[in-house]
């Protein structure tokens, strides 16, 4: 039964920041034996990965990088052929590792002669769900993912955001701790995709983990804490998305009225100022990098003193999209 | 922690996965054309097939109003009948197994393919349920039309013939065996290549092969070399029975004794080893 304390029917983290992580994973790799000839195929190889309770991880990589391997291998749908991977510390071969787990599949195949609601039903009784609790959580999750007017059509007349919100609703149906999301949002559309942002959003803020498998690098930089990145099944990078996407310094727009800045200004650069327009009646817009803070406050006062315009201050970020093209390209060249 | 964060007991999954199977057959209507061919084999035996008896010595089989078979000069009015209901207790044997196997050859490869079977392998269910689940989730659905349409043609040869031989009834338990061994064979097949017209071949090949291997002493006398001979015996002995379950149903309306279990004992092994090794390779599976 539904905790009268909760909104939503989600239940608040237990212990969350105490514990073991959500999921460890120490030098796990997959090696494939593929045809009569035996090819062998490294879909993953020796990935160590750690996501703490409570936190909103991502998972990047591009086609064929192995994430899916990795997240099966977690769920032990696939055995690993080395290492190790442990969930709430519980090995993940153990089925046990699953009880806390709510999994979207990327490629789910929903049984088509279903409903929405029988096929929460039938993966409520697998859970141990019945009778009126049954009932009653179905009802709560179908409000979650707003898909109560549509649950009792068959899966077969399912557009593909239907058909995500309703593996997004059998992912939720035993209040699971851990979330994990391959492309939640594909095919949904956008007032879709806010929906299930916010719902995600919520679940995290009541102690859920959630993991992101996503291709929509805006989207995990938007809503993940912590990123991964995996190419050719190796691990490139990892760390919070703050960290990766940060780059030191300040940048600024200026007009200088008479085409020139200010004198003393360079020593104050990091890098010499791009003159980005020339405009008619002699004006300059300027493109000015600055190290630090001081730099910054320092900068601006001159400028305002030559009386400058300054139209924007912005603190040096790359997007994650930028990371990720680097490390994989920078994979690539290896 | 709740029951609902630790998952169902074994038996309630087990229900949950046969239920789903039987709503599975019933959506797609596969369970229509089971039990649809009961019923018009039934309504035929019913309405069109007319055995008279005329003063309780010369019995005709009519079809349509037309003559199809009479007793013989020097034939007796039971063994007439005994014969008749033993050629209908074959063919039933024969269709019932053949339509189920047909049926559920295509209903059970669905689960185990990727992408559906990721769903219920993501949650914390041994995987031995889940094949045993669709496995006696088609037998269930069988079972109970086996029963409905032998014990029906019994009841209604009976009424119509006067002649009510129990041996008949051998045919239930018999149709129903054979469908289980067929069946473990189309789970295993199923798992393995994840293709329901693989599993329906090799399903049908296991019964159409069946009354040749069963000509065994007859193949040793005419096969000319002792390799052929083994191989011929070897295969005999690896395949299901499916022919010598059909003529022990004939046995038994005849009145003789079963000569020998063998047949059943062998179809039984060869059922259990690809029972257990669908459950085996399904566990072992990368998914």
């Amino acid at each position: 039964m539904q905790n009268p304390s909760t909104a939503n029917g989600i239940a608040p983290a237990e212990s969350v920041a105490a514990g073991p992580p959500a999921i460890e994973t120490k030098g796990i790799g997959k090696l494939y034996r593929l045809g009569w000839k035996q090819r062998t195929l490294q879909a993953v190889e020796n990935v160590d990965l750690r996501v703490a309770a409570g936190a909103t991880f991502g998972l990047l990589g591009p086609n064929g990088a192995g994430k899916t391997t990795l997240v099966k291998m977690l769920l032990g749908m696939t055995k690993p052929s080395g290492g190790g991977a442990w969930i709430y510390g519980v090995d993940c071969r153990d089925r046990r590792a699953r009880t806390r787990v709510g999994y979207l599949p990327e490629n789910g195949r929903y049984p088509a002669y279903h409903t929405g609601r029988s096929l929460l039903e039938f993966h409520g009784k697998l859970g141990g769900l019945e009778g009126a609790g049954l009932g009653h959580r179905v009802d709560e999750v179908l409000g979650m993912v707003s898909m109560r007017q549509w649950a009792r059509l068959r899966l077969a007349k399912y557009s593909k955001g239907m058909l995500q919100r309703i593996g997004i609703a059998q992912a939720l149906l035993h209040r699971p701790s851990l979330l994990m999301l391959d492309e939640p949002t594909d095919g949904v559309d956008p007032v879709g995709r806010s929906q299930i942002r916010e719902l995600l959003v919520d679940l995290n803020a009541k102690g859920v983990t959630v993991f992101l498998n996503s291709h929509i690098l805006a989207e995990v930089e938007q809503y993940c804490d912590d990123v991964a990145i995996l190419h050719k099944g190796r691990l490139l990078l990892s760390g919070s998305v703050e960290e990766l996407t940060h780059r030191s310094g300040y940048s600024l727009l200026c007009e200088s009225p008479k085409g020139e800045l200010p004198q003393g200004l360079d020593h104050l650069v990091s890098d010499r100022p791009q003159a980005l327009h020339k405009y008619a009646d002699g004006r300059v817009k300027w493109h000015v990098d600055v190290a630090n803070l001081d730099l910054l406050n320092a900068a601006i006062d001159l400028l305002r003193r030559h009386r400058s315009q300054i139209e924007t201050i912005e603190k040096n970020q790359n997007t994650l999209e930028e990371v990720f093209l680097e490390a994989v390209r920078g994979s690539t060249h290896e | 922690m709740n029951s609902s964060t630790h998952g169902a007991g074994g038996l309630k999954i087990l229900l949950a996965i046969m239920e789903d199977t039987i709503h599975e057959a019933f959506t797609r209507r596969l369970v229509w054309a089971i039990y649809g061919s009961t019923a018009f084999i039934l309504l035929f035996l019913l309405f069109v097939l007319e055995i008279d008896i005329v003063t309780g010595a010369k019995a005709t089989i009519s079809l349509f109003g037309q003559e199809a078979m009479s007793t013989g000069s020097d034939e007796s009015l039971a063994t007439f009948l005994r014969e008749v209901n033993g050629a209908i207790a074959v063919f039933l044997y024969g269709v019932s197994t053949f339509v189920a196997v047909f049926v559920c050859a295509g209903l059970t490869p669905g689960l185990f393919e990727a992408g559906r079977a990721d769903l219920l392998l993501a949650r914390p269910l041994s995987r031995h349920w889940i094949v045993l689940g669709r496995y006696l989730g088609n037998v269930a659905m069988v079972g109970l039309n086996v029963v409905v349409l032998i014990a029906g043609s019994y009841l209604i040869l009976g009424w119509k013939s006067g002649y009510w031989n129990s041996g008949f009834l051998y045919a239930i338990p018999l149709s129903f065996f054979a469908f289980c061994v067929l069946m473990s064979l189309v789970t295993l097949v199923s798992i393995w290549t994840e293709s329901a017209a693989v599993a329906t071949i090799v399903a049908f090949l296991a019964m159409l092969f069946s009354p040749i291997l069963a000509q065994r002493d007859l193949a040793i006398r005419l096969l000319g070399s002792e390799a052929a001979r083994g191989v011929w015996t070897a295969f005999y002995t690896v395949t299901p029975r499916i022919y010598e379950l059909g003529a022990m149903i004939v046995g038994k309306l005849r009145g003789q004794p079963i000569a020998s279990w063998e047949p059943v004992i062998a179809t039984a092994l060869f059922g259990i080893v690809c029972l257990a090794g669908s459950v085996a390779l399904f566990a072992r599976k990368d998914y």
